[in-house]
Formats: structure tokens, C-alpha cells, sequence
């Protein structure tokens, strides 16, 4: 990172004298995308002040799923213009001087996205039913965007058998057969939706991928598997038991049932939620995590990007298909 | 007693001592990653002591392929085929010992990767 030269970028888009940034220093979180977090302090112009900007750029290796940083930006853009609960999106940079990476910049939030913190009872005197229905009547909302930078699917085109056919590809790609990934798609494929739905998807809307604070919701992150899906898609995985970190019980993120979750997004707007369809979603959500922990776990093995916490996630596979195989009468 | 320690005793000291001493020293910053350490020693040891225990995944595949003497890889990837293909879709004896072969294979992974895991 050129910092003079972000800096130089900063008072540009921001019309000011001039910048000067510090503080430089790396976010947890974001297995795919790096974060950074940066002190900037602006002379002149309409943002004249000191600032916090996070900046969001690729990793050194990527996964198959994840839309283009420039496509991100502009998805998270309509999100903010739809008055979703997100980070103010900024600028956004090419590859450039600045960086050998493409980048964007936004403002950052305050809060915590660290499931456990979120989830233990009184831990942060976040009400967790209440947190529910501000998560479902944001998903209702993101299931209304139309961002013009994701071209809509054919109305012929089927989510379901997009995904199956999908996943069945990166199966194939894979050095060593997985038979209960197998299994679970024969089900999907045997037990699909007859008719197709579609909706703009964030595609990892789920605990850990929202930051709160003692108020509740602050903001929706992580926008970079967003694309068009049947909207049963992000209630699934939202709902997938690999997704409730150690609250098994509270279907919804681990914050809540599912009927607090299903009522407060029809409530807010959202489509009428077919349980059977989310009974679908959520055994694709285990497959689907499945297929991307095996990814990220590659990530480590071929040494394109060597971390503990990837090659980890190769071996979470067990629990991941233990949960399919309950889901499929198969346990 | 054994001379020296093996590979699964001095993965298990190193664990501990990570555990019990290092661990609560760590800033709030290190602190996840430390915890991977731990989880991925835990694993280590299990892994190592599953093999000298002689456990082999897989060994439910002969149900399945009677015929097959030894299977291998190249028997796993034509279950996954026939799975795709629908060999298994009907109730029978043929389901009922894909079932048994998968359940079987994942818990012997799943005592190994996370054995607390319900």
C-alpha cells in the first residue's frame, strides 16, 4: 500500500486541500477479503475532519463464488441507497499506484460481529428476539433491491437447479470423491421447489456477518457473494444449524425460533416464506459450507495463501456432513 | 515405559502447556489464533492415535461392492457416481448400506475433527 498515494486518492474523491492518513492496521475477521481500518484526517472540503474509512480489498487468493471488488462496491452502494443498514460506502479504485489490488473505501461502524459475544445471553444486553426482527425486516429489504451492476436471471432460469448443478461442478473439479456431498445433492436434486423464485440474495446473510452494538443492529457486512437466488436462499442460511455457533436451538442465527424470524420478515415485507423451500435452502447451506471450507482449505494446501485458521476449515467437513446426513434420514 | 516420548506424548505436552499456560498470557488479539493452535494439536493427536489404533476409514465400502477386494479411491469415486445417478434413490438393502457405509465414515471422521460435536 502506497500510503501518500492513498492519501493523495482520499482528498481527491473527497474534495479537500489535502489528506493525511495513519493508523494503519488490519481488521479480524474476512476469510476472503482483507480489511483494513484508517485513520484519516481531511483538510478542507465538504468532509473536512477526522475520519475512520475501512478498506476493503482481495486477499492474495480468492474463492470461485465472490463477485469482482468493483461489482461488490456497487452492490453495497444499492444496498446503502436502499437504506439497508450498511457502512456508508465511499470510493472505489482500480488496480493502481495505490495498490496492486483493487480497493474500496468505507466508513467505519463501531460495534462487534463476533458470534459468541453476540449470542451469549446478557453477554453485550443485546435482546436477541429483538435483533431477530431487525435482521428479518433487513433481509426483506435486500430482497427488494434491483443493483444494477448484477444482471437478473432469466425468468426461466431455476435458482435450485442452478445451485445443484453448481456445486455438482466444483465436485468435479476436486481431486478425491465426496459421497455425502453426493448424497445430499441427489436429495436436493429428488426434493427441488417445482416453481422458480427469484430475489436479489446477500448469500452470507448470517451471524457473524453483521456488526451490533448495545443498540442492536449497526450494519450488514460482507457483501461479496451477493448475486439473484430464490430469497429462501439467505433464509436457509441464515437459519443452517452450522450457522447458530453453540445456540442450537434458536433456529434463527442462534438468536431466535424460526417463527420470530419467518413472521418479522413477512411483517417487513418480505415474500410469504415457504417452510418446505427453506427445508431445501438449509440443506444446501450445509452443502454449499461445505464445498467453501474445502476451498479455503485448498487456499492453504496448494500455498497460495498458507493460514491455520483455512487449513482448519478443511476439517470441519465431518460435522458439516454429520448435519447432512440428519437432514436426509441418513443419521 | 517406553525410552522416549513418541509423537503423540510430545504433541500432548506442547497442547497442554499451550492450554494451561500460554494461552491465558495471549493478548485479546492473539487470542483466536491461539486457539487454533490448540484445536489443531487436538486434532493432530487424534488423527495420529486413530491410525495406530489401526482404524480405516472406509471399511464399510465392501457391503456396497462385495466384489471389490481392496477398495480404494477409485471405488469411493464410483459411489459418488452412482449416488449422482440415482442407484441409491429407492428404499432396499442397496439404500440401507450406503446409509450404514456414510454414517459410519463421517462419525470415525467426526470422533477424530470434533468428537464433542451433537
Amino acid at each position: 500500500m502506497n500510503e501518500a498515494a492513498l492519501a493523495a486518492f482520499i482528498a481527491t474523491e473527497s474534495r479537500a486541500r489535502n489528506a493525511k492518513i495513519g493508523n494503519i492496521q488490519r481488521l479480524a475477521g474476512g476469510a476472503v477479503k482483507q480489511s483494513w481500518a484508517i485513520a484519516a484526517n481531511i483538510r478542507g472540503g465538504p468532509m473536512a475532519g477526522s475520519h475512520i474509512f475501512v478498506l476493503r480489498t482481495p486477499g492474495p487468493s480468492d474463492l470461485p463464488a465472490t463477485i469482482p471488488l468493483d461489482q461488490e462496491f456497487a452492490v453495497h452502494r444499492s444496498a446503502w441507497q436502499t437504506a439497508i443498514a450498511v457502512p456508508e460506502p465511499l470510493w472505489f479504485a482500480p488496480q493502481s499506484t495505490i495498490m496492486a489490488k483493487p480497493f474500496y473505501l468505507m466508513r467505519h461502524c463501531a460495534g462487534t460481529a463476533e458470534p459468541r459475544l453476540i449470542l451469549e445471553p446478557g453477554a453485550t444486553g443485546i435482546d436477541h428476539p429483538s435483533l431477530a426482527l431487525a435482521l428479518a425486516s433487513s433481509l426483506a429489504k435486500i430482497h427488494t433491491m434491483q443493483p444494477p451492476a448484477i444482471r437478473r436471471p432469466a425468468l426461466s432460469d431455476d435458482p435450485a437447479l442452478r445451485f445443484i448443478q453448481t456445486c455438482y461442478d466444483q465436485l468435479d473439479q476436486r481431486p478425491s470423491a465426496h459421497p455425502v456431498l453426493e448424497w445430499g445433492l441427489r436429495h436436493l436434486e429428488r426434493n427441488r421447489p417445482t416453481l422458480p423464485l427469484w430475489a436479489f440474495c446477500h448469500r452470507d446473510f448470517r451471524t457473524g456477518n453483521y456488526l451490533v452494538d448495545e443498540g442492536g443492529l449497526v450494519a450488514i457486512l460482507d457483501w461479496e457473494f451477493a448475486g439473484w437466488s430464490d430469497p429462501h436462499e439467505d433464509i436457509g442460511w441464515f437459519c443452517a444449524k452450522c450457522w447458530r455457533f453453540g445456540a442450537p436451538r434458536r433456529a434463527a442465527g442462534g438468536l431466535a425460533s424460526r417463527a420470530v424470524f419467518f413472521t418479522g420478515y413477512e411483517q417487513a415485507g418480505g415474500l410469504p416464506i415457504d417452510p418446505g423451500r427453506v427445508e431445501f435452502w438449509e440443506l444446501a447451506a450445509h452443502i454449499r459450507w461445505a464445498l467453501i471450507a474445502l476451498q479455503q482449505s485448498d487456499r492453504h494446501l496448494s500455498g497460495a495463501e498458507p493460514r491455520l485458521e483455512f487449513a482448519l476449515l478443511g476439517r470441519r467437513l465431518a460435522q458439516l456432513e454429520h448435519e447432512i446426513l440428519a437432514m436426509t434420514g441418513g443419521a | 515405559m517406553p525410552t522416549q516420548p513418541d509423537a503423540t506424548t510430545l504433541l500432548s505436552a506442547a497442547r497442554d502447556t499451550l492450554v494451561e499456560v500460554i494461552l491465558p498470557q495471549l493478548p485479546a488479539a492473539a487470542r483466536t489464533q491461539g486457539e487454533h493452535v490448540a484445536l489443531a494439536l487436538a486434532i493432530a493427536i487424534r488423527d495420529i492415535a486413530a491410525a495406530a489404533n489401526g482404524q480405516i476409514i472406509d471399511t464399510g465400502l465392501s457391503e456396497i461392492y462385495p466384489q471389490t477386494q481392496t477398495p480404494g479411491a477409485t471405488t469411493l469415486q464410483r459411489l459418488a457416481t452412482e449416488i449422482r445417478a440415482g442407484r441409491f434413490d429407492d428404499p432396499g438393502a442397496q439404500r440401507t448400506a450406503l446409509l450404514t457405509y456414510l454414517r459410519q465414515a463421517t462419525a470415525e471422521r467426526l470422533a477424530i475433527d470434533n468428537p464433542e460435536y451433537r
